[in-house]
């Protein structure tokens, strides 16, 4: 019997095959750094990969253009007939936004390290709290945002806003910088096309002011609404909860 | 770990037997809604000294979500390979046990912490799962997140693309969050 095997939805099915365990060359990626198999998670990050640049937006876009380019970055539209195999075969990739001694925002090297799934149905992306740029002595550097993608453009998780709180009990939640005090920040990359990924937008939790923000791109022109609010118990249960709420970002109406 | 919802119960759980919970999957049932309440204030359980009940559907819900995220196969390779570095959360609405998991930031040392990875669970009283929903799988927090943008977003005052420094923060913080937290340690060498 002759199966008729065309198209993209075969290619994912192959790509499915590699990610669940056959052998599934892969080409390596200098952006990328990934630990040894069998060895320890990776627990810092080299950089740089981009940069450096002389504000926080431009190396921020940059490296939403970056981290969309890379394989399987978006699965695109629940609707598509190929959802099921493009979420199996989806990766997040993670990185730093960081702030140097000589005034400059630079790129870490993205990584693709996650949990351990067999099944390939969830996704995740383990970031190390550190960035090893030999240029700088490691507490000169400053955190400014930890980057991600999410393959279905979803809202930020409950992880990422833990995670995040934590690094800020690890960096501090601000830095001092040239262009002001920049507050740490966790941010969350999508793109509507999976097929020709662009970064179209991203999620953004920014601990210090509660902020829950999404932020879309249409052509040249970005927007911002806020889309909720974080806020954390003051007991020693670091519990949270989260406010929706649609409101445009303006500098007068913040939670 | 006194903050930790529910761990050692999910620890004990593990050992309980669920006929069905390994089978095939029945198909699972979308129009089920994760309810709001199911992130929201919770009672955190673990005080110490603190006697608590807790029945055995409720354990067997928790047991079933956390092997189904977490199977024996996949278990052991790294601490996020393991249980116990989990929050737990339980709701129960009628017939359904609503369970979600995250990964408890503070649970793996040095090792780097994990941006999504959580996942949430419907499971009927029977034990089946009516519904699970993986990080990241989930519907956009406004629906336009595979569309051009809507009119609910309006320009942005010229606030540039990502800037932190417009918001007003928060009065007060946590106090946790001032305490000279450490959460990172020393950079590694």
């Amino acid at each position: 019997m002759w199966v008729n095997a065309q198209g993209p939805g075969v290619a994912l099915a192959i790509a499915a095959l590699g990610v669940c365990g056959c052998s599934s060359p892969q080409v390596a990626d200098p952006d990328i750094v990934r630990p040894a198999p069998g060895a320890p998670f990776l627990d810092k990050l080299p950089g740089p990969m981009l940069g450096p640049f002389s504000s926080p937006s431009s190396a921020l876009l940059a490296a939403c253009r970056k981290i969309l380019t890379k394989p399987h970055s978006s699965a695109g539209a629940r609707d598509h007939q190929d959802f099921d195999i493009r979420w199996r075969v989806s990766s997040e990739y993670c990185a730093w936004m960081y702030y140097t001694p000589d005034q400059q925002y630079v790129v870490s090297k993205l990584t693709d390290q996650s949990r351990v799934d067999p099944l390939q149905r969830s996704k995740s992306c383990l970031l190390p709290s550190w960035v090893d740029d030999p240029r700088y002595p490691p507490d000169a550097i400053r955190y400014i945002y930890a980057l991600h993608n999410h393959p279905y453009g979803s809202s930020l998780t409950e992880n990422d806003i833990r995670f995040i709180v934590s690094e800020g009990l690890a960096h501090g939640f601000e830095s001092e910088t040239k262009d002001g005090r920049l507050r740490l920040s966790v941010v969350a990359f999508f793109s509507r096309n999976a097929a020709e990924p662009s970064c179209d937008g991203f999620h953004q939790y920014i601990p210090l002011t509660g902020q829950l923000l999404k932020w879309s791109r249409s052509g040249a022109n970005w927007q911002c609404e806020q889309t909720g609010s974080v806020r954390w118990s003051d007991a020693d249960t670091r519990t949270f909860s989260v406010q929706k709420r649609s409101a445009p970002c303006e500098r007068s109406n913040t939670p | 770990m006194k903050h930790l919802l529910l761990p050692l119960l999910v620890l004990l759980s593990s050992c309980v037997r669920h006929a069905g919970a390994r089978t095939a999957n029945p198909p699972e049932d979308p129009s089920i809604q994760f309810p709001e309440a199911l992130g929201q204030d919770a009672i955190s359980l673990g005080a110490e000294g603190q006697a608590y009940v807790l029945d055995g559907a409720m354990l067997g819900a928790l047991s079933i979500a956390a092997e189904d995220l977490l199977p024996l196969e996949s278990r052991g390779r790294s601490c996020w390979n393991r249980q116990e570095s989990y929050l737990y959360r339980v709701l129960r609405q009628g017939d359904v046990f609503f369970v979600s998991i995250s990964a408890n930031p503070s649970a793996c040392g040095a090792e780097p912490r994990m941006l999504d990875g959580g996942a949430a669970y419907a499971i009927g009283m029977d034990g089946r799962i009516l519904r699970r929903r993986f990080d990241g799988a989930q519907e956009p927090l406004s629906p336009d997140a595979g569309t051009e943008p809507d009119s609910g977003a309006s320009p942005d005052a010229g606030i540039p693309v990502g800037d932190t420094t417009w918001g007003k923060p928060l009065q007060p913080v946590p106090s946790w969050w001032t305490d000279g937290g450490t959460d990172a340690g020393a950079a590694p060498r």
